[in-house]
């Protein structure tokens, strides 16, 4: 929702707008020698920025260093069952003997491949389509919405629970395919209209006078001016994939003997991980989607108000105004 | 005449990555029952002042001098005690008339909206008086229960005008109130506001960048030059005996109908206003710059009553026109 | 204009119901090698010929009639409301039982998305109209890292934490088993019941509606008609409501009509969590059966539930904004 909001309002560049306002905010960046520097400033002086990108990078770190920092299998089912948290388990141990950190830190790394592989694929075909439609427009932009908007409305996690059950078997793949399929639909809509705002700018028709192709006019012209666009709905892309990969883990339709976030919670669940009190089992998987989606969300938010001078600079000209 | 508004030393302040100050020390009266016509290039201040004078400004604060209104100031005037002037005895017509009306609500429903918000109308005589006021600027009555939508671009402007005399208040400000017109309906539109200026009697506050058009309209004219006052005086003042360098140069950047002359306009572009010019901020594209217009700000010469402009070259006593 | 604007509409519920419905179709007899064969044998002798032959139309079973013949024997199906058979609760029907679990979910779902929709978009217009303000500082932020946490997570914790250690509240269900179903009597048990999923629910979707709404209105705030709205003199509710969240909340009632699908994907999850008897855990239980006419049905109903909320909220639309209703 949020990433379809920017488009409204990034399509909405005032005409309007206070010239004097224009002057200022071309003069401050023309004065920086590399307007890049200025972006990357801005963005660490953005507390929502740092945070989200600190927690996305932890958990990066930690998928990458997972071998690191355990030596325990994740698999190996020799040790203690349900015991509290010490200093030879850091997080306990599962009812079957398993080492809940190894568990963790290899899970988090199957989680996230999976997640970040389903969240590209996912905008690289909401991009296309939304290309297409927006950009061909005609009868062309009537189908693809039209399926676009079916693809929207029919509810995803039933649809992939069944398809879940009824594929033969649901490994990775399968995994990554479900979410793709059953994912695109928003950002291709949000894109198309992104598009259908930025095809009428005088720059591209200018190009399109030129007689650019329409293959270089989108991806040269207009793509790199929906980078953030295209960049919060990679981010929302892959908020969805975490939720729906763990949601279907959850539930047993994953392949269960895999390591990731949402099998940890399948078994714990199934073993009665609350009942017993194990508190160590169940919170460390679901903390760790909350905070890896939560941070994914606060850039999704620190970008729209980076890329979007009318959600940014409000609150510190109100500070400004009550101070004085 | 007596004065209705006296604007003192205003300055105007937008807050943003560095502070502009985007009016700066502006003396200016309004007087009863007069056209007043604001000129000047885009950025100039022009709108930011019928912002100012509302109290209506959004990015920024007016952040030095006094609005005087019936002698009351606005500057200090409290949100209730401005709430209560506006539009009862300052109202507002902006350049979109479309983007004026609420798209959701019939013209009807806004004009009752006014009415209500400042006296006890029942609803019933408030719609009937809304029906007035459309006969009153010649759009069909029964197009109260239009949507904007459903008007064309003229008649959404005429219904902003009707709007704006709903509580038949001493002051219109109309900011370019006819540019996004074409220039017959502009025509039509600009006959009706004199006519109703004439009958009703309250004083517009007439901002655009057409000199052609404010000649045509006004009693009076003020030059706004990046955020100061330059020159003010009576429409035949300015037309026929203007004084400051800009001045001229406006007047030059359009054909006239009274004479044969070379379009000459004015080389360059507006300061910014992030870091204006030291001085008079008019000299780095005044043809008759001089070594103190560089550093020192002009001050203000009167000559005559109704005639005054800053210039260094009037202070010496130049007179090269 | 708008006739155009009616047509698509129709032909959009048009496709989107046939899709629905085609999908439901293609499902069972994209699975390898046909499990349903299997099953079937296993119930031969159990069922009546009746219900043999409705599994055989429903999935394809009888090799002799051609594809085509089938699909259009099934659609006859749906639209007479004959989904077959359960295979884990024979001899009901799948429409009886899903007739059982859908009041519940409409009433869990409906009340709570509700809420979360009324209470994000209140804060989402103070929000944007107080910038700047504690308010608007603290809750976009704390609602947009709620509505991150997985519904499934959230509801396990609220269960463990205020269910199974306070004691607060029950565990699960949607009555106590001392009480049958539903009656008015039973109301404040139903309730009592209701609260924890349905907070758990409205928690994790306020953000997405506060955030939309906050957007949409600091986007509405900068247009024309407000200043005028505040030039008029008109009191600042008024014009924070009729004039700026009145135009603001248009296009978060598209966005909504078009995340309902998302809303109830996890919303089902929650009702799964807390065993809540609706079509989330009735689909869930169909799973675990490999009662394939119930995922079927089951996937049909809340696909056509989504659709006809989406016509509602289309309705509500047309009745907010004339641009939309007039013709012209």
């Amino acid at each position: 929702m949020q990433t379809e909001l920017t488009v409204q309002e990034g399509a909405n560049v005032q005409p309007e707008a206070s010239p004097v306002l224009t002057n200022v905010s071309t003069r401050t960046q023309g004065r920086r020698k590399n307007p890049l520097l200025g972006t990357v400033r801005r963005f660490f002086q953005n507390k929502k920025a740092v945070v989200g990108a600190s927690l996305i990078t932890l958990f990066i770190v930690l998928a990458i260093i997972a071998p690191l920092l355990t030596h325990l299998s994740p698999n190996a089912t020799s040790f203690l069952p349900l015991q509290a948290p010490s200093g030879a388990h850091p997080l306990g141990t599962t009812s079957l003997g398993q080492d809940v950190f190894s568990q963790f830190v290899f899970g988090t790394r199957e989680t996230l491949s999976v997640a970040i592989i389903a969240g590209a694929g996912t905008t690289v075909l909401s991009m296309l389509v939304g290309m297409v439609s927006g950009y061909v427009g005609g009868l062309m932009d009537e189908v693809l919405q039209l399926v676009t908007n079916v693809f929207l409305i029919i509810p995803g996690l039933p649809l992939v629970i069944v398809l879940a059950a009824v594929l033969p078997k649901s490994g990775d793949f399968t995994m990554v395919m479900v979410i793709i399929l059953t994912g695109w639909a928003w950002g291709a809509r949000v894109l198309r209209a992104q598009i259908m705002a930025m095809r009428s700018l005088p720059y591209v028709e200018s190009a399109k006078m030129g007689g650019e192709s329409m293959f270089s006019i989108v991806f040269r012209e207009i793509m790199p001016n929906m980078f953030s666009l295209i960049f919060a709905n990679l981010l929302f892309s892959i908020i969805y994939a975490v939720l729906t990969e763990s949601g279907l883990q959850f539930l047993g339709l994953g392949d269960l003997k895999a390591v990731n976030w949402g099998t940890m919670l399948y078994w714990a669940d199934t073993e009665g991980a609350l009942l017993s009190g194990a508190w160590w089992w169940f919170v460390p998987p679901g903390l760790a989607i909350a905070l890896f989606g939560a941070g994914l969300a606060l850039l999704n938010y620190a970008v729209d108000e980076l890329t979007n001078p009318k959600l940014r600079s409000q609150s510190r000209r109100r500070r400004r105004l009550q101070r004085s | 005449m007596s004065v209705l508004c006296e604007i003192c030393d205003l300055s105007v302040t937008y807050f943003g990555d560095v502070d502009v100050k985007v009016i700066e020390g502006l003396n200016m009266t309004i007087e009863e029952g007069e056209i007043l016509g604001l000129a000047g290039e885009s950025g100039c201040g022009k709108s930011t002042l019928a912002m100012a004078l509302t109290r209506l400004l959004e990015n920024g604060e007016i952040s030095g001098g006094r609005i005087l209104f019936q002698g009351q100031d606005l500057v200090r005037a409290s949100e209730e005690e401005l709430r209560k002037i506006r539009w009862s005895r300052i109202s507002l017509v902006t350049q979109s008339a479309m983007s004026s009306l609420n798209p959701v609500l019939t013209i009807g429903e806004q004009i009752v909206d006014a009415i209500q918000a400042h006296t006890n109308t029942k609803t019933r005589e408030a719609w009937k008086r809304a029906e007035e006021l459309l006969s009153i600027v010649e759009v069909d009555p029964g197009r109260v229960h239009s949507f904007p939508h459903e008007l064309s671009g003229g008649m959404r402007q005429r219904v902003m005008i009707a709007m704006a005399l709903a509580l038949q208040p001493d002051l219109i400000v109309m900011d370019e109130p006819t540019t996004a017109l074409d220039v017959v309906v502009q025509k039509q539109v600009i006959r009706k506001i004199k006519e109703l200026q004439a009958k009703f009697g309250f004083s517009v506050l007439f901002i655009t960048h057409d000199m052609s058009l404010l000649l045509s309209i006004a009693d009076r004219i003020a030059i706004m030059y990046a955020g100061r006052l330059v020159e003010i005086g009576t429409c035949q003042e300015i037309r026929t005996a203007p004084r400051h360098p800009y001045t001229r140069g406006l007047l030059n950047s359009f054909p006239s109908v009274f004479e044969r002359r070379e379009l000459t306009g004015i080389g360059g572009s507006p300061p910014s206003m992030l870091a204006p010019p030291n001085g008079c901020r008019f000299h780095e594209r005044c043809t008759l710059v001089t070594e103190r217009c560089r550093t020192e700000v002009p001050r203000v010469t009167n000559l005559s009553a109704t005639h005054a402009a800053h210039c260094h070259l009037l202070e010496e006593g130049v007179t090269s026109g | 204009m708008t006739l155009k604007y009616l047509v698509r509409k129709i032909v959009f519920y048009v496709v989107a119901l046939w899709a629905a419905i085609t999908l439901n179709f293609a499902l069972p007899r994209m699975m390898p090698g046909n499990p349903m064969l299997v099953l079937v044998a296993k119930f031969k002798g159990q069922i009546n010929p009746h219900a043999l032959s409705s599994y055989a139309q429903l999935f394809g079973l009888d090799q002799h009639t051609s594809i085509l013949t089938q699909y259009f024997q099934y659609i006859g199906q749906v639209f007479h409301g004959n989904l077959g058979y359960s295979f884990g609760l024979y001899p009901e029907t799948v429409t009886q039982v899903l007739m059982q679990s859908l009041p519940w979910t409409l009433f869990l779902l409906g009340t709570s998305t509700v809420i979360s929709f009324v209470i994000g978009t209140l804060l989402g217009i103070v929000s944007a109209w107080r910038r700047g303000s504690v308010l608007d500082s603290v809750a976009p932020t704390v609602f947009t890292l709620l509505g991150a946490f997985p519904y499934f997570w959230l509801a396990l914790v609220a269960l463990y934490f205020l269910a199974f250690r306070l004691r607060w509240f029950p565990i699960g269900h949607a009555y106590s088993d001392t009480v049958m179903g539903w009656s008015w009597a039973n109301l404040p048990d139903i309730l009592y019941h209701a609260i924890l999923p349905a907070l758990t629910i409205v928690v994790t979707s306020i953000g997405g509606w506060l955030l939309g709404m906050r957007n949409n209105m600091i986007t509405t705030l900068s247009e024309e008609y407000v200043k005028v709205a505040k030039a008029k003199g008109l009191a600042n509710t008024r014009v924070m409501l009729r004039y700026a969240a009145r135009n603001a909340i248009l296009p978060n009632i598209t966005s909504f009509a078009l995340s309902l699908g998302f809303i109830l994907s996890g919303a089902l999850l929650t009702e799964i969590v807390f065993s809540y008897p609706g079509l989330g855990y009735e689909l869930f239980q169909a799973v675990g059966n490999e009662d394939y006419p119930m995922m079927q049905g089951a996937l049909l109903l809340i696909a056509i539930g989504v659709l006809v909320a989406n016509f509602l909220a289309d309705l509500v639309y047309v009745r907010l904004d004339p641009r939309a209703r007039r013709a012209q």
